[in-house]
């Protein structure tokens, strides 16, 4: 094959969050050329935290999940094999995290959002309709994205 | 204590080769080393790489995964090690702070996230996840957003669980919060957690991970007779059987876990064959994929900037890609565990959008009966489940049509040949398998379907005579029976490509038995015309025709030529027909079969298998003409 060129690649960028006590807020935002998978662009909505890039509009053009977000809890782990991992509730909730998410030159604000489960579980039976119980989404906390470096490309 | 206790002195990549915008990368970080310890940090990070890729399926990811040390060297050594947590009192200061001692715990050992993910970015931007290794010889060690974890023997087991849930968001499938004496754990809440791992729903036909459940498997595999503690007994099946086993995140009853033990449950065990599953999801669609030879393609629109890509491994896996427009090509992955029939050319996945949110796909199995999955915006996929009992022909494609969109008739050949139907709708499910006017298809012979109405089909085949035959039903009259279409000799695996410029009018398009490529027309005013060649056109032996229609007066044709080469001509109204031409240079597996749409009218997607096994895609835009062909993976 003449592979000459590719579909042009697109634009993503990294976030780091800090978390304390409810509060979010941003801390760094930088362009990356990483590939971002379709393990992680869920074009599905499922329970947890997610971060959404959005445009101008307030339209999501990408969502990618929070897998360790802000967790109310920490792992304790066994010194001995065999002895059970176990969770303690956090003395105060804060930290920071992490994820890489596609940013197309429009994206103009980044959230971070909680998606609820629905409240009934899967249907029983063979039968291939999907549950329609929509599963809600709250902004925990909304920033806008600094203008991208040499803005005026096309 | 902060960052100005210590300086990072640099990264050098220890293992991998993949490039860095397409791998799994692990940037490590050590904290309380010394400029002069720093040979105990490489050791460390060494043992960490010995110990990950020998916990499968690291073992066979290896070649998508790089792992970066960055050294730095803190001011003092060790950690704090508060005397209150039964500790040394140590308190040395360096980079990423680290400390024992959490929350009274003296082996939840915890360093400074920020930093360390900050330090992170800033030497390796394109990490995936972030580890600390800590130098001290005290267990310890935590999860969340960076993985931390102390020189002690069997520490680098705390990376490879936390790991589990910062790159793949694996839920923890151990059955108690505290160690299975605590209260308010008895039963799991209600609802389905979003976790692949878990789940709480023990209904095996909608099981999240039924696909990897042994029909032979009892489900429940193990209920928990007690719900008020962990359920302590053996497990009643041997090791590495996958069924649905009580006790998981977190509770004692009312959730479930795949296997009985997992390293998600308990550190120095194994991955369960689930998660296994979910690591491989995540890191091999940063590759290309190497598809079954013949077997075509498949492609969607749901919507004019999203296409869903259907393929098969040369395993037989079912794979799918995806490009959205705001985010690019996303990977192939697995869809829901599927293998299909390697029957014939092998049996395509073949799907349909009945509206943009929800896709419905359709497979022969291995066991060459008709399955079907779906994808749906609200749910993601569901697994694959048997449609009936047919028994379908080995490797038959499986065509199906949604005339609207709470409707789907679907369409294969058993395994004598018989033409056989089925449908679904949403007020009354799946009917059964019937037989189409007593139609048999000759072998490798398909069945295409179109609907020019929502109350009308017209179908087509190669019958055992090896002539073109069609049949159409109407909502009003019913099923008509077969009849031929002229006296062409149709090549015996031809595939009749059909197309509908507008609801009154169908073109035809196949292979005769020499291979040329033949068209014929309906038209409601003057019937069937009679088969012509399109411009001189040969197609290599068992390639199909692909034909669309971007306007009612314009047709665009695809197929691979007796040179291997891909080809493509036109049709236009007022110019006719245009001669063949080589797309950008293509060069496609023998007999192999190209696939194009066309989500809007100046555009046209085109996906075709390599002479190299590969899966390829081009485009065309009316604005910029043909681009070249990529590798179809990930962008
Ligand atoms: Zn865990």
């Amino acid at each position: 094959m003449d592979t000459t060129s590719g579909p042009v690649p697109v634009r993503s960028m990294r976030f780091v969050f800090e978390y304390e006590s409810g509060n979010i807020s941003l801390i760094l935002q930088q362009p990356v050329d990483v590939a971002v998978s379709g393990f992680d662009l869920h074009p599905d909505l499922r329970p947890g935290d997610y971060v959404e890039v959005r445009g101008p509009d307030g339209g999501t053009l990408s969502r990618v999940p929070v897998r360790s977000g802000m967790a109310a809890s920490a792992e304790v782990f066994p010194e001995h094999a065999g002895d059970p991992i176990t969770r303690v509730d956090k003395a105060e909730v804060r930290g920071a995290f992490t994820v890489v998410a596609p940013a197309p030159l429009s994206a103009s604000h980044v959230a971070v959002v909680r998606v609820g489960r629905p409240a009934a579980a899967p249907r029983p039976g063979g039968v291939p309709t999907p549950a329609h119980e929509e599963p809600w989404a709250t902004d925990l906390a909304t920033f806008a994205l600094d203008a991208p470096a040499g803005g005026q490309q096309p | 204590m902060t960052t100005a206790d210590g300086h990072i002195i640099g990264t050098t990549q220890i293992s991998g080769s993949a490039p860095h915008n397409r791998a799994f990368n692990i940037a490590m970080m050590g904290d309380g080393f010394q400029a002069a310890e720093q040979g105990v940090f490489d050791t460390a990070c060494s043992d960490f790489l010995t110990a990950f890729f020998g916990t499968p399926p690291y073992d066979r990811l290896a070649p998508a995964i790089n792992v970066f040390r960055i050294n730095v060297a803190s001011t003092g050594s060790g950690a704090d090690d508060p005397v209150a947590t039964g500790g040394t009192g140590a308190s040395p200061n360096t980079y990423f702070d680290s400390s024992f001692g959490n929350n009274g715990i003296r082996r939840l050992l915890e360093c400074n996230d920020s930093t360390a993910l900050t330090v992170a970015a800033g030497q390796v931007p394109g990490f995936t996840v972030a580890l600390v290794v800590v130098n001290s010889s005290v267990y310890g060690g935590s999860g969340g957003s960076v993985g931390t974890y102390s020189l002690a023997g069997g520490a680098t087991e705390i990376a490879i669980h936390e790991l589990g849930h910062t790159a793949y968001g694996l839920a923890d499938e151990y059955p108690y919060y505290a160690g299975g004496n605590e209260t308010g754990h008895d039963h799991h809440p209600a609802g389905e957690p979003g976790q692949p791992n878990v789940t709480t729903n023990a209904v095996r036909a909608t099981l999240k991970w039924r696909w990897a459940v042994n029909t032979s498997t009892t489900v429940p595999t193990m209920a928990n007779p007690d719900c008020s503690t962990v359920d302590s007994r053996p497990s009643p099946v041997p090791t590495g059987t996958v069924g649905l086993f009580e006790g998981a995140d977190y509770y004692h009853c009312g959730a479930y876990r795949p296997e009985y033990d997992c390293k998600m449950r308990e550190l120095g065990v194994p991955f369960c064959r689930v998660c296994r599953q979910v690591i491989w999801n995540r890191i091999d669609p940063l590759g290309t994929l190497v598809a079954r030879d013949r077997t075509p393609l498949s492609v969607v629109a749901r919507y004019p900037e999203h296409l869903d890509v259907f393929a098969e491994g040369s395993d037989g896996r079912t794979m799918s890609d995806w490009w959205d427009a705001n985010s690019g090509w996303a990977g192939w992955f697995q869809l829901s565990g599927g293998v299909a029939s390697g029957g014939g050319t092998g049996s395509p996945v073949t799907a349909v959008a009945r509206y943009s949110g929800h896709l419905d796909v359709f497979t022969v199995g291995t066991d060459n009966r008709v399955y079907s999955a779906w994808w749906d915006v609200n749910g993601g996929w569901s697994g694959w489940f048997p449609l009936g009992t047919l028994a379908a022909r080995p490797g038959s494609t499986v065509s199906v049509v949604a005339r609207y969109s709470d409707h789907l008739d679907v369409f294969t050949t058993a395994a004598n040949g018989a033409i056989m139907s089925i449908w679904w709708d949403a007020r009354t499910g799946w009917a059964d398998w019937f037989q189409v006017s007593g139609g048999v298809a000759g072998a490798g012979a398909t069945v295409t379907a179109i609907a020019r109405y929502p109350f009308h089909l017209d179908l087509f085949t190669v019958g055992t005579d090896h002539r073109f035959w069609s049949c159409w039903w109407d909502d009003r009259s019913g099923w008509a029976g077969w009849f031929p279409l002229d006296t062409l000799a149709a090549r015996p695996d031809a595939t009749v490509n059909v197309v509908a410029r507008y609801p009154d009018h169908l073109d035809l398009f196949t292979t005769a038995s020499n291979g040329a490529v033949m068209s014929t027309w309906w038209d409601a005013r003057s019937g069937w015309a009679g088969w012509f060649q399109v411009s001189g056109g040969v197609a290599s032996p068992g390639s199909p025709v692909t034909a669309i229609a971007r306007y009612s007066n314009h047709l665009d044709l695809f197929t691979v030529g007796t040179d291997n080469r891909i080809y493509s001509t036109w049709w236009d109204d007022t110019t006719g027909w245009a001669g063949w031409f080589n797309v950008s240079g293509g060069i496609a597996k023998a007999g192999s079969q190209v696939v194009a749409i066309s989500r809007v009218t100046e555009h046209i997607d085109v996906f075709a298998v390599g002479s190299d096994g590969i899966v390829y895609s081009t485009w065309w835009d009316g604005s910029g003409g043909w681009a070249g062909w990529f590798q179809l993976g990930i962008t």
